[in-house]
């Protein structure tokens, strides 16, 4: 027991190894937060694109539709290895000199706009058709009955879902360490290499972890405050 | 009755066989066999194919004083793959016995046991084709430098050095020369004969290697700490030095005089 306790959660490790594992959490924190607001935005553009009428949209659903299902498809890590080695080789002007950091952000956001791109769109369809058509004979065209009838209610609906998703955004950060990205789990791994302690990793956890809680907390008081809604409606 | 007293007779002859047999076999994890790791393939000292976590025909210079050392104590040996990035965690180990270019130091020793010293190593700078040659260490400092995890390579930038930019940190060595081929690395600190025998295997993907950092490292097979094989293999080892197996072995697969690369100081 007491090696597990020294091996696992020392307070003397835990102490030397916390402003390391801080410096490198703080990269996983702008990943994380500049990867999704990328990813709201494109997830919702895709999601609306996917769901457009007519024939003459035709290629453009199918567009949306293979990039959904390569990417969701494709593990996060294989993607990230992808960008962070396949593009810099490619030598192209600009796109080819950009950091790891951003090679490691752009992997998340093809990843995760793929995820939440199927979620804004069974958003999107759970609201009811005679909504839309109600909304058009009232004279809206077919982007303001989106964009004053249908989003609202959509994007209301798919909130839980979609802080789930950031939740598993939040956590992936970590993988891109492969490509070279000196975040928190490379801070923690040198830690404990150099020392032969975990207690490293657990100062890592502990972060992960402390940034999930609330975001969990929120997404259950948002749950809570629907259903009372939604009750209150139906009396 | 006297056929039980010659049946007791033969067990006891067994037990007693069976114990001198005990005495004199390796304490290896399976019996008459030896597990060897070798990790991420490195051209000339452990290069093959892998299959999950095992080793296909590997071939080079630890593959080689592997296999003598598994002949010489009657044993089959056993390729498999052991990740570089867990290699000193301490516990445990998959392996009777692992050659990974591993440089013998205290703090690793923590951890692990190692053996005698099978090859001596320097520190080299590999560079990509678009970086400015460095002229001494001091250049150095200003470039964007990468290294393995865990490795003497990355202790030496971080605790020596101290360049102005971050180095690129990989997993595996692979992954840094690949960053040095695509010019996101400027210059890869590795040990000399890994580089030197990468570059010479693929001239094409690299700049030069612009000198070597003179650090006087050796390298040691690494066994779990406290193994019973340690002194075992050590000796063998010891043994191939002396009959001049080692000296051969590395004429074979190195015939590069790496004490010939110039000195970057």
């Amino acid at each position: 027991m007491h090696t597990v306790l020294h091996t696992f959660a020392s307070p003397h490790d835990f102490r030397v190894a916390l402003p390391n594992v801080w410096a490198g959490f703080q990269v996983n924190l702008k990943m994380m937060v500049v990867a999704e607001a990328l990813v709201l935005v494109l997830a919702l553009a895709i999601a609306v694109v996917r769901g457009l009428p007519g024939r003459g949209a035709g290629p453009f659903r199918a567009l949306a539709i293979v990039y959904t299902d390569v990417f969701r498809g494709t593990p996060l890590i294989l993607v990230a290895f992808l960008v962070g080695f396949g593009v810099p080789a490619l030598n192209i002007h600009f796109v080819s000199t950009r950091s790891n950091f951003t090679y490691g952000v752009t992997a998340l956001t093809l990843v995760y706009t793929a995820y939440v791109t199927e979620v804004y769109r069974a958003g999107i369809e759970s609201v009811h058709p005679s909504q839309r058509m109600a909304a058009r004979s009232l004279g809206l065209s077919y982007l303001q009955a989106l964009r004053y009838v249908v989003l609202p209610q959509a994007v209301r609906r798919v909130i839980p879902p979609l802080l789930n998703d950031f939740i598993g955004l939040q956590k992936d950060t970590a993988l891109v360490v492969v490509i070279g990205v000196a975040e928190a789990v490379e801070q923690a791994q040198g830690y404990s290499q150099t020392y032969a302690n975990f207690t490293s990793y657990v100062v890592a956890a502990v972060f992960f972890i402390l940034l999930t809680i609330p975001l969990a907390r929120f997404t259950d008081h948002l749950i809570l405050l629907r259903e009372r809604r939604e009750r209150a409606l139906a009396t | 009755m006297k056929r039980f007293a010659a049946l007791a007779a033969a067990s006891a002859l067994a037990i007693g066989l069976a114990a001198t047999a005990g005495a004199s076999a390796p304490p290896v994890m399976h019996q008459g066999q030896l597990v060897v790791g070798f990790g991420d393939p490195a051209v000339n000292f452990a290069n093959g194919t892998l299959r999950g976590s095992n080793y296909l025909n590997p071939k080079g210079y630890e593959v080689d004083i592997a296999s003598a050392i598994a002949k010489r104590l009657h044993l089959t040996p056993k390729w498999i793959y052991t990740p570089w990035a867990k290699l000193f965690a301490p516990g445990a180990k998959g392996f009777d016995v692992s050659f990974q270019e591993a440089t013998i130091t205290a703090q690793r020793k923590k951890t692990v046991d190692f053996t005698s010293s099978y090859f001596d190593a320097n520190q080299g700078v590999l560079l990509s084709k678009k970086a400015k040659v460095p002229h001494s260490i001091a250049d150095l400092k200003n470039m964007q430098l990468c290294a393995q995890t865990d490795t003497t390579g990355l202790q030496w930038i971080q605790q020596k050095l101290h360049p102005t930019k971050q180095p690129l940190i990989y997993q595996a060595t692979a992954a840094a020369f690949v960053a040095v081929h695509i010019g996101r690395c400027d210059a890869f600190i590795m040990d000399t004969p890994i580089v030197a025998s990468e570059r010479k295997a693929r001239p094409n993907n690299y700049g030069p290697i612009a000198g070597q950092i003179i650090t006087h490292e050796q390298y040691g097979a690494v066994l779990q700490k406290g193994s019973k094989l340690t002194p075992i293999i050590s000796a063998q080892i010891d043994a191939l030095w002396k009959n001049g197996t080692i000296a051969k072995l590395q004429k074979k697969w190195f015939n590069v005089n790496f004490s010939r690369v110039p000195v970057l100081k």
